[in-house]
């Protein structure tokens, strides 16, 4: 059964399904790409190319070299920087949304108005939320004011240089992947959120330390609205707090929050607001932006996922030639063992005998033949034509001229006719005409085939087109 | 297992001599410095092989062979010993053999050439079609027969001279090679490969499969070359568009913007030429003549205002949203002053940040060089040129490509639009890493590819 089956095995069934690299790894590829662009392409004899596909091969070897620690050095630089950065501006954030908090609440004296304050805590952030959806719609490149800031301060730190480092283009790779290309704008949503996270959950806690450490009471006041509105607004607001078990004001300790009244349990409710303070801001302020850069997150990781690595670089190319060769080295399989062949040189032309008996040899057929040759010269061009220019030589005793096409080598198959017409017609007595001038080489050849008829050099003559006999 | 075919396959590259085999090999292993070329007879005396690998595995092994010189008497001799008796393979065996030493050595290019017809799988037999047909070369059809292989001729220099093709293609249907391809070693055309590759597909039906990958791969691997060199210069193009450089002090300003230019052409051109595995001595490249431009940034351009009118809105809701803030922690004291402002400061910024320095520059009477559209033009013209050439060049050609500047003719449809969108990146002020960059380049290599 195993043998039948292994027997249906295609043994030269390649895996040819597509392979995707996942964005990481094109990521890699690339920050390699450049770094050896700049320093040299690196051996990485571990890998083998044997029965693999290029990008299969590709991310292998980026795996092994991204083992290297000067390498890993290398790749990691831009996102160390880039992971200081945000821990940095989300310390300041958390700092300044502290800050915020305690500055609002803490010069307000011991009556705090419970909606004014939620408004200070929440609305900056819902402003700006609101903000950043506009821009986004307008321009998703420069949405917000956190976010371009952001990368105006990484630009600054991995600026772009005319001719960079390998660490240097390493760096900017890793930047133009994760914030210049299409999924850019959505990684600067979620760093915009988490820093606007740190800044509510600052003022969360600058709330709680307040709060711990201070004892406010809760009032509202109106000139236009009556206590219904008050009530109606904060039950609009507090279904989601019951939901998660946190005690929640009732009508009546609303009611009695008024500027002008005095709540009968005045702890209680003193309480019950400051937590009804702290979830709305955990609530409507830190869980929506959470959420949205949880949703960016992900809208990021689609769109990198969709990134496709661009094969067609020179370097991809001359990788791929230099690790995984597309022919072998040429070998010798069968040497030459003749030694080299003494090379006539060319000697001074003599002159042609008047009156010669004219032959062609594998004269092409649109051959033009110079003034004065005969037209039905015989042209010897295979067994028969061969025998009657014999015969035709055997039977008159006139010097007998060759003629050739200069544009031919004498190979051994010609030298051999000419060789055979030497010695019908006495080699003193045949020349060869070659017609037109031939280059070099080609005049070389036919001085050999007249050495090995017994020819002088003197009988090899050349022709030009205009020539006459 | 009788249908598992043993690999490399092993393709005997025969002929008469000087009919371009060692010129085959070198177009079909793309390898321009195998073996020797010359325009002579015998010029390659060995046997020489080199193996076409596909994913490291040995697919192919093309073994280039002494030409054919003597045919006409090596059949005379093969006669003697068909009238021993043997035929086919025996007979070539035995003249092998048993040659005598004198003939052994007359013949002992033609005895090599023998050899690999009777080890091979399949032969190639090139022909030279500026050549007539004549009795030799059908001696040597009729002598390579006898090794009972497949034999394919290959028609090589159609391009020089097409007189004798149809006298070659009926001399060789009257000798039984019906299946045959036409292939010139020096203008290549990669159809004509993969219709040689089909062939022996045809006529070596074990190997089918192989060949096929074989073909895919190769077919994929032209298209990656192709593609990588066009993007060569639509780089190069791209670049050169939306290269600028101060204008003062004039005379030494332009002539490093020349020779910034001339720089990049010849960057480009050394790694179009290693993509396609040639040497600089296939391109001879005449000066490129380079004009200077001056150029002026037009805050009027449509795009411009475009682009401008929507990056001052979000930079004037960024700024309001700063104000917003301070509104807020002044308690509304401000009424909506600060958010005011805060807009108006984002918009101030931004336009100053953006086009604050060309605005500065205009009041001040400075100028900016850039590499002007004749000269662009021109350097389009010759990349194509050049492009055109060497996708058509085989790598047995001897003759450099010349690209020479010709006097502006037609400019090829749509490079209007292209150069314009290539400009428009200079007035976005659009960098290396935007992806409007990336976008152009894209659509540039897009329209390169169609064009070409």
């Amino acid at each position: 059964m195993l043998c039948c089956a292994l027997a249906k095995i295609d043994p030269f069934l390649i895996e040819s399904r597509p392979v995707s690299l996942s964005f990481k790894q094109q990521l890699t590829a690339e920050q390699i790409r450049v770094i050896e662009e700049n320093q040299g392409v690196e051996p990485v004899p571990a890998v083998a190319s044997a029965g693999l596909d290029f990008p299969t091969w590709l991310v292998r070897r980026n795996d092994e070299l991204s083992r290297r620690e000067s390498l890993q050095r290398m790749l990691q630089h831009a996102p160390g920087i880039f992971f200081r950065l945000l821990l940095g501006t989300a310390l300041v954030a958390v700092l300044a949304g502290a800050i915020t908090s305690i500055k609002a609440l803490g010069n307000a004296g011991t009556q705090l108005n419970i909606f004014w304050v939620l408004g200070v805590l929440l609305g900056l952030s819902w402003l700006s939320l609101l903000l950043w959806f506009i821009t986004l719609l307008l321009n998703r490149d420069h949405a917000g004011v956190l976010a371009p800031l952001f990368r105006k301060l990484l630009d600054r730190f991995l600026p772009e240089r005319r001719e960079p480092s390998a660490q240097q283009a390493a760096d900017r790779v890793w930047l133009q992947h994760l914030f210049f290309s299409a999924s850019g704008f959505l990684r600067l949503g979620w760093i915009t959120h988490v820093l606007w996270s740190a800044y509510l959950l600052g003022g969360l806690l600058g709330l709680l330390l307040l709060f711990t450490t201070r004892q406010f009471d809760f009032v509202w006041e109106s000139t236009l609205l009556g206590g219904d509105s008050f009530v109606a607004i904060t039950q609009a607001l507090t279904p989601p707090l019951a939901a998660i078990g946190v005690p929640v004001p009732d009508a009546n300790q609303i009611l009695a929050s008024s500027l002008d009244q005095t709540p009968a349990d005045a702890a209680q409710t003193r309480r019950v607001w400051a937590i009804f303070l702290l979830g709305c801001v955990l609530i409507y302020g830190l869980l929506p932006r959470l959420l949205i850069g949880l949703i960016c997150m992900l809208g990021e990781r689609r769109l990198q996922a969709r990134q496709t690595l661009d094969f067609n670089r020179p370097y991809h190319i001359r990788l791929q030639r230099e690790f995984w060769p597309q022919g072998s080295r040429a070998r010798v399989l069968d040497a030459d063992q003749q030694p080299a062949q003494p090379q006539p040189s060319a000697g001074k032309s003599g002159q042609l005998p008047a009156n010669c008996l004219w032959i062609g040899l594998e004269l092409p057929g649109n051959y033009a033949l110079p003034a004065g040759v005969p037209e039905g010269l015989i042209n010897v061009r295979d067994e028969p034509s061969k025998r009657q220019a014999l015969a035709v030589i055997a039977e008159q005793s006139s010097a007998v001229a060759l003629l050739i096409d200069g544009n031919k080598a004498a190979d051994r198959g010609l030298q051999r006719v000419v060789v055979e017409l030497a010695n019908a017609a006495g080699a003193h007595n045949l020349w060869l005409v070659l017609r037109p001038q031939p280059a070099q080489e080609k005049q070389q050849s036919w001085l050999q085939a007249a050495a090995r008829a017994g020819l002088t050099p003197e009988q090899v003559t050349a022709m030009t087109e205009g020539d006459v006999v | 297992m009788s249908d598992t075919p043993a690999l490399p396959l092993i393709i005997a590259v025969v002929g008469h001599t000087n009919t371009g085999k060692t010129s085959l090999l070198r177009t079909l292993l793309r390898n321009a410095s195998f073996g020797e070329v010359r325009d002579s007879a015998g010029t390659t005396r060995h046997v020489e092989a080199a193996q076409l690998l596909l994913q490291g595995k040995p697919y192919i092994e093309l073994r280039d062979t002494p030409g054919l010189e003597d045919s006409v008497a090596l059949a005379a001799h093969l006669k003697n010993t068909q009238q021993h008796g043997l035929r086919g393979r025996a007979c070539l065996e035995n003249f092998i053999s048993s040659a005598q030493a004198e003939i052994a050595q007359e013949f002992e290019q033609e005895i090599k050439v023998l050899r690999q017809a009777l080890e091979c799988h399949a032969m190639l037999y090139v022909i030279d079609c500026r050549e007539e047909v004549l009795e030799k070369y059908r001696e040597e059809i009729a002598t390579l027969s006898l090794a009972s292989r497949p034999i394919l001729p290959v028609l090589n220099f159609i391009q020089a001279d097409a007189q004798h093709l149809q006298s070659w293609r009926a001399e060789l249907a009257e000798l039984g090679l019906h299946a045959l391809v036409e292939f010139d070693t020096v203008a290549f055309d990669f159809a004509a490969e993969k219709r040689l590759y089909q062939k022996l597909q045809t006529l070596l039906e074990t190997w089918y499969q192989p060949l096929q990958q074989l073909l895919d791969h190769r077919a994929q691997e032209w298209q990656q070359v192709r593609g990588a060199c066009i993007a060569q210069v639509a780089k190069l193009l791209l670049d050169m568009a939306t290269t600028t450089i101060a204008a003062e002090p004039r005379p030494a300003r332009i002539n490093e913007l020349q020779n910034l230019v001339r720089q990049r052409e010849q960057q480009c051109l050394r790694d179009v030429l290693e993509l396609l595995n040639f040497s600089s001595s296939d391109v001879q490249l005449a000066n490129l003549p380079v004009q200077n431009g001056e150029w002026e940034l037009d805050l009027f351009a449509p795009e411009t205002l475009k682009k401008f009118g929507l990056d001052a809105a979000s930079a004037a809701a960024a700024g309001a949203a700063v104000g917003a803030g301070v509104d807020l922690l002044l308690a509304g004291l401000s009424l909506g002053a600060a958010s005011l402002t805060g807009a108006a400061i984002g918009t101030a910024w931004h336009t100053g940040r953006r086009y604050g320095r060309d605005l500065l520059a205009r009041w001040r009477g400075e100028k900016i060089l850039c590499v002007d559209d004749t000269t662009l033009n021109i350097l389009l013209l010759r990349q194509l040129s050049l492009l055109r050439h060497l996708f058509r060049r085989g790598h047995a050609a001897l003759n450099p490509v010349q690209v020479e500047h010709k006097e502006q003719n037609q400019m090829p449809d749509g490079w209007d639009v292209q150069r314009r969108k290539m400009r428009e990146l200079l007035q976005l002020k659009a960098g290396v890493e935007s992806r409007e960059y990336q976008r152009v380049i894209k659509e540039c290599e897009a329209w390169l590819a169609q064009i070409i």
